[in-house]
Formats: C-alpha cells, structure tokens, sequence
C-alpha cells in the first residue's frame, strides 16, 4: 500500500498518529520574492492554463519551492518525483512530488529530509492522509539515519497551501492556509521549516 | 493502446506515415533569451536535483516552451498535461506532455501546432514514436477544424537535446541537427519558426 492509498481517515489506525489543529507560524515574516520567481509566475499565469496537476506543479510548485530552496542557509536540495521507499510493511513506499533534504550531492535523498509537498489538483483535503504518510516515512527515514530534526509537509494545489508538522505522536495541521498572492509571507513560512 | 505506446519501430506501419530526415530550418536565425530565462535556468541548475522527468520538465522544458511561446506573435498557449483525444480507433488518445497552440489560454484545445514529449528515462530515440502518433492527431484534429495548414510539428527532448521533427502529409521530416539546451539562442530560434509557420 503505498502513499497515495493513504486517507486522513486511515492515518490513526495505521500509522498510530493523532491530528490535532494549531497556528504553526504565528511569527512568520515576510521573505522577499526574487525577480526570476515573480518573472515565470507572472508568465505562467499569461501563457499556461494551470488545470492539470504537472502544470501547476511546472509554473507555480516548483518555481515557489526553488526560490525557497535558494533562501535557506545552507541551500537545500529540492527534490520532485523521487521514489522514496522507506518501508513498504507499514506502506511507506511510493513517489514523493516534491521532497527537501540536505543533500550535498543533490543527486540523491540523504538524511535529514526536512519537509514533504504533495501537490494536488482541486482539493487540499484529498491529500492529507498521503502527506502525513510521507511525513511519516521523513521522520523514520530520518532516525534509520541517526538525525532528529521536525519534518513538516505541505500539500498545495499552487494556489492555496496548507503546513501539517510532525510531533512525533501526532500530527499538527496549521489553522491557516496561505494563499499564493501572499507569495512572501508563504517564502518566510518556508524559510521557518527549513533553517 | 495510446500515444504512449507508438514506438519508432510500430509507428510507421500503424499510421501509414513515413520517416526521412531533414533540414527542417534552413537560414535559421538565433533569438535572443528573455533576460529573465538565463538567471532562472541558472537558478535552477544550481539548486535542483534534476534527475527524475518530472524536475526536467519543471526546472528545463516548461520555462523555455514559456519563453519561445511569449516571445511568438500572439496568441500562442502552453498546454501541459492536457488530455488530447483525436481519434481512438487509431489510438491517437492520451495526455500530452506538452502542446503549443494558436490560441487563447483556455483549457480547451484549439490549433495546436507543435508536441513536446519528455523523453523517458532520457533517451530520445524512445519518444520519437510518441512524437510522431501526436503531430499526426494534431494534423487530423487541425483538419476536422477546417484549418488550411497542414504542418505540425513535434520535439523530443530529455532536457539537454531537442530533437525537432515535421509533418507534411505523410512525410514526417526528422532534423539533422540536434539542438542543444546550452546554445539557447538557436534553440529558441528553432522553437519561434515552428510557432511561426507551423498549422
């Protein structure tokens, strides 16, 4: 069973992680957009109807996770569609749309993953089960390799985001979600989960 | 069966096509990259593990099909990943990697000149079968719309080569040159005469 099988209903019972809800980023600050992010959005948003789950993942995701990448110290390497087979027993197998780790080689996944993105095409809450899966298999893939950091995970559909963090037993969902138009203060969420 | 199982072996025989090469841009002219392309491909190749189709096709292929599309004479629309059904007895149904068009960016296909495929795991000789099934719905989905032209054209890139290809009829036209990710300006050259004079 791998990622994509997973719903916010079957979480609990087979992972053992409750879902709780709470502001995770009450002191995020606005980060500044560079000129190249606002550049290919603007003409993604001219020039390419986003209806598909590829294009929003081409001319929103992936541009908005880069320039998050870029701001954080040291840079990260901002994986997309990686296999990460973590542990197929417990179901955590399958590919990750986009993963974060600190990977010098940026070639391939080393401890610590930092976060998770699940993109999706309408709707956020159809993704949370598959997200906090991923989580999951961050956090073991983390410990097999001896680090301890909070994973966090995003699902988005380009335009609306939602943060889910890690707590060990449970899972915290953001009781907000940050819209694209607040394109900086989304920077300076991202920049809070990966420093 | 669909787009994603014509191969340059079947393809041929199954869609009464034949495959020559070619010069398809004789006197091609380079065109200067948008100053915002340069610093975002170097953005990304800097950061970006690239090594999956899905991050070519984010960090590579989607802002240069977006930089030759904006720098062509309007309309032209960047199709991603849009489903493109023609003619299922011939299997000309499936998604499209992508699908340059003479039209305004709605999520409805019209005119679509020029197929782009993401070659699987990198090999371009794997996507030319595809490529070829697609420019040929695009040349029968353009005739059912009553449109004069009669050229579609299609590209197979893994993101570091582009292999540009033409139909005319019946003939598909294969490129001698291979165009490359590094000399952009003649990449895009090559991209702005097939938005030019392809339909």
């Amino acid at each position: 069973m791998p990622y994509n099988e997973f719903t916010a209903e079957t979480i609990h019972p087979r992972l053992g992680l409750t879902i709780a809800r709470r502001a995770l980023f009450p002191f995020a600050a606005a980060v500044p957009a560079p000129p190249w992010l606002t550049d290919i959005l603007a003409r993604g948003e001219r020039l390419v109807p986003a209806r598909s789950e590829k294009a929003r993942s081409e001319v929103i995701i992936a541009p908005i996770l880069m320039a998050a990448a870029d701001a954080s110290s040291p840079p990260l390497a901002p994986f997309s569609g990686e296999q990460f087979d973590v542990d197929a027993a417990r179901g955590l197998n399958g590919e990750v749309d986009h993963l974060f780790a600190r990977s010098p080689s940026a070639t391939f996944i080393e401890a610590p993953v930092l976060a998770v993105v699940e993109a999706k095409k309408l709707d956020i809450n159809a993704g949370l089960g598959q997200c906090v899966a991923q989580m999951e298999a961050a956090r073991s893939f983390n410990q097999k390799a001896g680090t301890d950091v909070t994973v966090f995970g995003c699902v988005t559909t380009g335009e609306l985001w939602q943060f889910l963090r890690h707590d060990v037993t449970s899972v915290v969902l953001d009781t907000r979600r940050y819209a694209v138009q607040q394109l900086e203060l989304l920077l300076g969420v991202f920049r809070d989960i990966l420093k | 069966m669909a787009f994603t199982d014509f191969t340059l072996e079947n393809v041929e025989a199954k869609l009464g096509v034949t495959i020559v090469p070619g010069d398809l841009f004789p006197g091609l002219q380079s065109a200067s990259p948008p100053p915002w392309l340069p610093p975002l491909l170097a953005q990304y190749r800097a950061v970006f593990a690239r090594s999956t189709e899905k991050a070519r096709s984010e960090s590579i292929v989607a802002p240069i099909l977006i930089a030759a599309a904006e720098a062509a004479p309007p309309p032209v629309t960047v199709f991603s990943g849009h489903r493109f059904d023609v003619d299922a007895a011939r299997s000309l149904v499936g998604e499209c990697d992508f699908l340059l068009a003479r039209t305004e960016p709605i999520p409805r296909v019209k005119a679509p000149i020029l197929s782009v495929i993401e070659a699987k795991r990198a090999d371009i000789d794997l996507g030319i079968g595809q490529c070829v099934a697609q420019m040929v719905a695009t040349q029968e989905f353009n005739k059912r719309a009553n449109s004069p032209g009669e050229t579609s054209y299609g590209c197979v890139t893994n993101g570091i080569g582009w292999q540009f290809l033409r139909l005319d009829g019946i003939l598909v036209a294969m490129d001698r040159e291979m165009f490359v990710t590094t000399d952009l300006p003649r990449l895009l050259g090559a991209l702005r005469l097939t938005l030019l004079t392809g339909l």
